[in-house]
């Protein structure tokens, strides 16, 4: 029995060296479920070029237009850092149109269960914040609606489109 | 690290290569290794967890979002499992945070390891969203917690053994196949991070600097935005490169073992200021580090015996 654990033991710890070291050999040997425990030595790899934040703007049916919403009430788990839930699913999908459409339903339909401001659809967006080289004087971060950053810095990936902001608006009515 | 008589007389035949390699493997440990294991790695797993747990409802019912099922060879969705109740929710967090915690006590080890870490390996596997390296390591290092001895020492479980068995005397030494296991798994993360790190832009770009800017920024690391000098930076970076590359080198060596060990401490003291909520990532590898290559002197006076 401790030989077979042994075992077990020394084909994971290959597995997590091999995926490390980027052999690429897990990946063809191993079920999806099972590659999922041992992707966890590619850590910090790349340098980062921007620090990347992630938006919504809100379809409001009252005329109010699109405006930046607050997503920490519908994104409660680590809210304000990059761990949380809608700044994962960005991450992961954002050339996902079914995923994006997803968010789009469950963000439309949790402002109205919480009965904020009615609104019709969303508009999805980055922004992407150039870091400096080494040495440069900076202000301390802190999270900015995505207006306050200049229109080269912002992204647009996904846009309810307005037929159905219209009837979203009109059931809300 | 050869211990008993075994290893001595054990000869140069495949048998005696056999015995001495079984030898290393799962000769005894002192029992304090085991039950430093048992103790702090539930405990930072279940703080990992603790933000997200509190919001069980949203992260695992329907009332939350949640990525449809893609279909299909998605590595960012390894496999789909679908909503569960509300109160299924509540009593998957409710368990996870008593099977983590009685873990760490060693109360039922054996019942609350293999609870926990089948929890564990399904909130990893239930959503991506929600899968980092802290929970992707927790299935695994529960488990090779659960089917050790790690109960037997420092532990709720041993204190009932003895309070039924007062003669009982504790063993000062267990089974060592676990704390191996997890020596030969830290040594082997870190030399496959170092390699992931070359291959990447350790060797030509500031990515330390990098890394310092964005919504995981503390107060010490805007602090050492400011002040630490550009080359700061880059020293920083050689050192962690050598250090996770070379790693198996250092701690298999007696007289690196130390220092190794203090730098790995080190590192993952900056990562837990630095960078926020990674902090349990790094109390979960420095727990590792002390368990398995701390000097057995610096592991008494932290679990004395009484």
């Amino acid at each position: 029995m401790r030989w077979l654990a042994a075992a077990f033991g020394a084909l994971y710890i290959a597995c997590v060296w091999l995926d490390g070291a980027g052999t690429g050999l897990p990946d063809k040997l191993l079920p999806l479920p099972a590659r999922t425990f041992i992707q966890v030595s590619q850590l910090f790899p790349h340098a980062a070029k921007d620090a990347i934040e992630w938006h919504a703007k809100a379809w409001r049916c009252d005329g109010g237009g699109f405006q930046e919403l607050d997503l920490a009430p519908d994104f409660p788990i680590h809210a304000g850092d990059k761990e949380n839930r809608f700044d994962r699913a960005m991450c992961f999908y954002l050339r996902n149109h079914t995923v994006l459409s997803a968010i789009d339903e469950y963000l439309v339909r949790a402002e109205h269960k919480a009965g904020r401001p009615a609104i019709g659809g969303v508009m999805l967006l980055s922004v992407r914040i150039p870091i400096p080289p080494p040495g440069t004087d900076e202000e301390r971060y802190h999270f900015k609606p995505a207006n306050d950053y200049p229109p080269s810095e912002r992204r647009y990936w996904y846009v309810t489109p307005s037929e159905i902001r219209d009837e979203r608006c009109a059931e809300q009515r | 690290m050869k211990r008993g008589a075994e290893a001595k007389r054990s000869g140069d035949s495949p048998e005696g290569a056999r015995a001495r390699v079984a030898h290393w493997l799962f000769g005894p440990q002192p029992a304090s290794r085991l039950a430093f294991l048992r103790i702090f790695v539930p405990l930072a797993i279940v703080g990992f967890l603790a933000s997200r747990l509190v919001h069980a409802d949203l992260w695992l019912s329907p009332a939350g979002f949640h990525v449809p099922d893609l279909g299909g060879d998605n590595w960012r969705q390894p496999l789909y499992l679908p909503t569960i109740p509300l109160w299924a929710a509540w009593s998957v967090a409710a368990l996870t945070v008593l099977s983590g915690l009685s873990l760490a006590a060693g109360f039922l080890t054996r019942f609350s390891g293999a609870l926990f870490c089948a929890l564990t390996a399904y909130l990893t596997l239930f959503d991506r969203l929600e899968a980092f390296t802290v929970t992707k390591l927790a299935p695994v290092f529960v488990l090779a917690l659960c089917i050790s001895q790690a109960g037997k020492r420092f532990s709720v479980d041993a204190w009932l053994a003895r309070r039924r068995d007062p003669d009982r005397k504790p063993p000062s030494e267990l089974a060592g196949g676990t704390v191996r296991f997890f020596q030969l798994f830290l040594v082997t993360m870190y030399s496959a991070s170092g390699i992931a790190k070359a291959r990447g832009d350790w060797l030509s770009k500031a990515v330390v600097w990098s890394q310092l800017h964005d919504d995981y920024q503390t107060a010490i690391s805007w602090w050492m935005v400011h002040t630490v000098p550009g080359w700061g930076f880059s020293a920083l970076q050689w050192l962690t490169l050598a250090f996770e590359i070379g790693a198996p080198l250092w701690f298999a060596l007696k007289w690196t073992r130390k220092p190794a060990l203090v730098v790995g401490l080190g590192m993952h003291f900056m990562i837990g200021i630095l960078f926020g909520p990674v902090i349990w990532f790094a109390l979960l590898m420095s727990a590792l580090l002390i368990a398995c290559f701390a000097p057995e002197a610096w592991l008494a006076k932290l679990l004395p015996s009484g």
